[in-house]
């Protein structure tokens, strides 16, 4: 007889967090199962509940949170009525589940090979600590390392070598590959993929982002608010989405306008508003060679003409945010030239009133670059008071001013909130009225979506290029993400280990890419570009062996 | 290994700096010791005498820096100079005396209040919200901010004086210290309860909550979900995983908690009339004993840096991330 036993069953789950008015649900009768070998996908925004689902599965969902309904069923064994001894005895060797941060997932003090072990100890593994690295494609040498002397992608294998080492039936991969640049996120799930293949285990893919399910997933759940509003298989969610979120949700992925032509600028303008020539930043220098240990960026010489958005685009590590601090004047380069508008930028802390500053920044993080003790009215106040200005201007106007500009209408119901009443998309419109109000020519926008529901970010990323077509100000976005450059960008800068590899009028870029790395970064987008016809490059699923 | 090189070469850094403030800063001073020792007896000891006496303190005409090095070099034979409060002992025969004595209170009240506290910190983070989180806490603050002398005094009376439970004072009951044997390491032990308890009772607090403050920190990392994840039992996940991070920063406050013994520990010594450095310390200063407070001053340095030094190192074998000196 087949096993029909599904690796994991769930049936009508409710899940609430007691507050201090009753109990807030935050899942609500949620219903699915995945058969044995399926590769499930959930799909949904940050607060919709599906790290929750995650967490009862295994039974580790913390106070205040509390499985106030339903049934929940691993291989056949009931993990909601069964004691604790049972239920300890159940995790790891039925379910197994990998975290998003990779950095905090592993014992910061404790060698590769102790946590594998730890595991192993359990009883029922088949595998040495050796061969589970080596099915993860680890250089077995690397058992004795600690996890910081690990790359973020090489710690997430750890940890998915872990969770496979009791042969579990299903693996939960709660975002593993968020904090993980895209060509790292498709080697693992390579790895994944070639894996499940071989030992025929279930997965459910908590994430956010439905692209990479299209790639990766037989099936998909997508969430809202506690519950499970559209199931389907990939290729019927393709062409057909039911519930009017999930189309939202589609539809808010930014995409490339393959369909519109590159609008080609003079390359060389009389006058740009960002001309670096030869920029090097070096960190730290070895005392005995004089040689610098790390060079950040590595003679990047570019430009950026007026009312010019260009994408730089590159890995973590890549450099990318360092060039930003320097064009802002955050860092000063170790050698070379930048001219911001005719100036050289000036250091923060030689910054006088009257001192120029053509570039402004715009951060990535909307919840630490707002003092959380302030008012919106007093961040953007500050920020116009402290602007060089050559006349007086009315202050509470400008901000008003300001606050329409980036959308957040009517002002006047802004300025007495304190950051943590606003969500992340009004908190990043906020990080951008405050950087307009020195009138820059230039934004340095870096990773500013990347931190935002994926809902919003097409709006964020609308409102840039409406402030650059209004505002007439320049925009040098730096970001991880191919798809949002080719979304906003005029022209893509492709940065690797610390130089710009390719450079070119954005779609020119995207359908030639003429480096390696560049074709690399491409192959690796979620869902692939959407290229048009005659240029699919090959993408997870044809880069599978 | 490098990193405890470069840790060691920091802390000779450190020594030779303190040395040296410690021959500059009296000297630089108007009246200094040395003159005041002279002044004292002026008017009592003849000229052959106060030549004698100067020559004996190393009051010469020398320039400063021939000083300084004649000091750098008596301090390497273990030479500090004459007592004045005892002449003519050695000032290294009065700290020999006293130092054991301190190390034995201080090291034992440390730990004990290392170990004590961190348990209860943990017990505390582990069932966060419980009543024992409800109630040590402000307890062991409370104890912990009442000025010191006064609980000691209060403790002395009580358990000394009145119930007389515990010796009135020193280190042994009889007049020479005790033969090491099991009835000479009894008496020892049970003439340190009484100091060592007070001592305890009022720093037990912050490694209390130090402790469960670090515990909470750890207990939301993912690891820890993960550790459970794995299916541990909780004592594993609690000793293995929880403790032995949570750990780290007191043993870091150890590193200071053991280099203040010296000077931390004046106002027990007093207390109970044990006869350890901060006892000689007050008898130095009350009788203006210039070159025993300078030695005194210099173990105190000394031992802070020492300390440190081998906390520095038990952290390397406890924390990898600071072997690969990322620290800068």
């Amino acid at each position: 007889m087949p096993d029909i036993t599904p690796a994991l069953e769930i049936v009508d789950l409710c899940v609430g967090y007691a507050g201090e008015t009753g109990m807030v649900p935050a899942v609500n009768r949620v219903s699915f199962s995945i058969a044995p070998g399926e590769f499930m996908g959930l799909a949904g925004e940050s607060g919709c509940g599906k790290s929750t689902i995650a967490q009862s599965i295994l039974r580790l969902l913390r106070a205040p949170g509390i499985i106030t309904g339903g049934d929940i069923h691993i291989a056949g064994h009931d993990m909601l009525t069964s004691d604790d001894a049972k239920v300890r005895e159940l995790r790891w060797r039925t379910a197994s589940i990998v975290l998003q941060n990779s950095l905090t997932s592993l014992n910061p003090v404790k060698a590769i090979k102790w946590q594998l072990q730890e595991v192993l100890d359990r009883g029922g593994g088949s595998k040495t600590p050796t061969e589970l690295l080596e099915m993860v494609d680890i250089d077995a040498k690397r058992l004795n390392a600690f996890p910081h002397e690990l790359s973020g992608g090489q710690r997430q294998r750890v940890v998915i070598a872990m969770a496979l080492a009791l042969s579990p039936q299903l693996v939960i991969l709660d975002e593993p590959t968020t904090a993980l640049d895209v060509i790292v996120q498709q080697e693992i799930f390579v790895t994944v993929k070639a894996l499940q293949k071989q030992m025929g285990f279930a997965v459910l893919l908590i994430t956010h982002d439905l692209p990479l399910l299209f790639d990766v997933a037989d099936r998909i759940a997508v969430m809202k608010d506690g519950k499970i509003v559209e199931t389907a298989t990939v290729d019927a969610f393709r062409r057909h989405q039911d519930h009017p979120y999930s189309r939202t949700l589609l539809s808010a992925t930014p995409r490339v306008d393959f369909a519109t032509p590159d609008v080609i600028r003079p390359k060389d303008v009389a006058h740009p508003v960002l001309e670096t020539a030869h920029l090097v930043k070096a960190y730290g220098t070895n005392p005995l060679t004089g040689r610098s240990m790390l060079v950040a960026i590595n003679d990047v010489s570019f430009r950026l003409a007026p009312r010019e958005i260009v994408a730089l685009v590159g890995a973590s590590g890549s450099g990318k945010s360092t060039f930003g601090r320097m064009v802002t004047g955050l860092t000063g380069p170790t050698s070379g030239d930048i001219v911001v508008d005719g100036h050289t930028p000036v250091p923060v802390s030689r910054r006088r009133k009257s001192t120029p500053r053509a570039a402004q920044m715009v951060f990535q993080d909307v919840y630490g670059s707002l003092n959380p003790l302030h008012t919106i009215g007093h961040h953007l106040r500050r920020a116009v008071i402290s602007a060089p200005q050559r006349e007086k201007v009315d202050v509470e106007a400008r901000v008003a001013a300001l606050l329409t500009e980036v959308g957040l209408t009517p002002p006047a119901s802004y300025l007495d909130r304190r950051p943590h009443e606003l969500s992340g998309g009004q908190r990043q419109r906020v990080g951008l009225a405050r950087a307009l109000a020195a009138s820059p020519k230039l934004l340095v926008a870096d990773e500013p979506v990347s931190m935002l529901d994926v809902s919003i970010r097409r709006e964020i990323l609308n409102l840039i290029a409406r402030l650059r077509d209004e505002q007439g100000v320049a925009v040098l976005y730096i970001t991880h993400d191919v798809v949002s450059a080719g979304y906003i960008a005029d022209r893509i800068a492709v940065m690797h280990r610390g130089q710009i590899v390719e450079e070119g009028p954005t779609k020119a870029v995207l359908m030639h890419p003429q480096h390696e790395y560049t074709r690399r970064l491409i192959a690796a987008v979620p869902g692939g570009l959407g290229l048009p016809d005659g240029h699919t490059h090959n993408h997870l699923t044809e880069a599978t062996p | 290994m490098l990193y405890i090189a470069k840790r060691l070469a920091f802390y000779l850094l450190a020594a030779f700096v303190a040395i040296t403030v410690n021959f500059f800063l009296p000297r630089l001073t108007p009246g200094d010791p040395a003159s005041t020792i002279v002044a004292t007896y002026s008017t009592t000891l003849n000229e052959a005498s106060l030549n004698a006496l100067k020559a004996a303190y190393g009051l010469t005409d020398e320039p400063l820096f021939t000083q300084y090095v004649t000091y750098l070099g008596n301090i390497l034979h273990g030479d500090f100079g004459r007592s004045l409060s005892n002449f003519p002992a050695p000032v290294t025969a009065i700290i020999s005396a006293g130092f054991g004595w301190s190390i034995l209170l201080g090291l034992t009240s440390v730990l004990i209040s290392f170990v004590l506290g961190s348990a209860l910190g943990a017990l505390a983070a582990w069932r966060r919200g419980g009543l024992f989180d409800k109630l040590a806490p402000p307890v062991l603050l409370f104890l912990g901010s009442f000025p010191y002398f006064f609980l000691a005094l209060l403790l002395f009376y009580l358990f000394c004086f009145k119930l007389q439970w515990f010796p009135m004072g020193n280190a042994y009951s009889s007049v020479n210290p005790p033969p090491f044997t099991l009835n000479g390491i009894g008496d020892v032990l049970f003439h340190l309860i009484a100091p060592a308890f007070t001592i305890v009772l009022v720093s037990l607090g912050p490694w209390t909550l130090n402790m469960r403050n670090a515990m909470i920190g750890v207990l939301s990392e993912d690891y820890l979900t993960l550790a459970e994840a794995k299916g541990l039992k909780p004592r594993r996940v609690l000793f293995a995983h929880a403790v032995r991070t949570a750990l780290l920063p007191n043993v870091t406050a150890l590193g200071a908690a053991i280099g203040g013994v010296f000077s931390g520990q004046l106002l027990t010594e007093i207390v109970f009339t044990y006869p350890g450095l901060g006892y000689s310390l007050m008898r130095a200063v009350s009788s203006v004993d210039y070159p025993l407070m300078q030695a005194l001053f210099l173990i105190i340095t000394l031992s802070v840096l020492v300390a440190n030094f081998v906390v520095d190192t038990v952290y390397v074998l406890l924390d990898p991330r600071v072997r690969t000196g990322q620290e800068a």
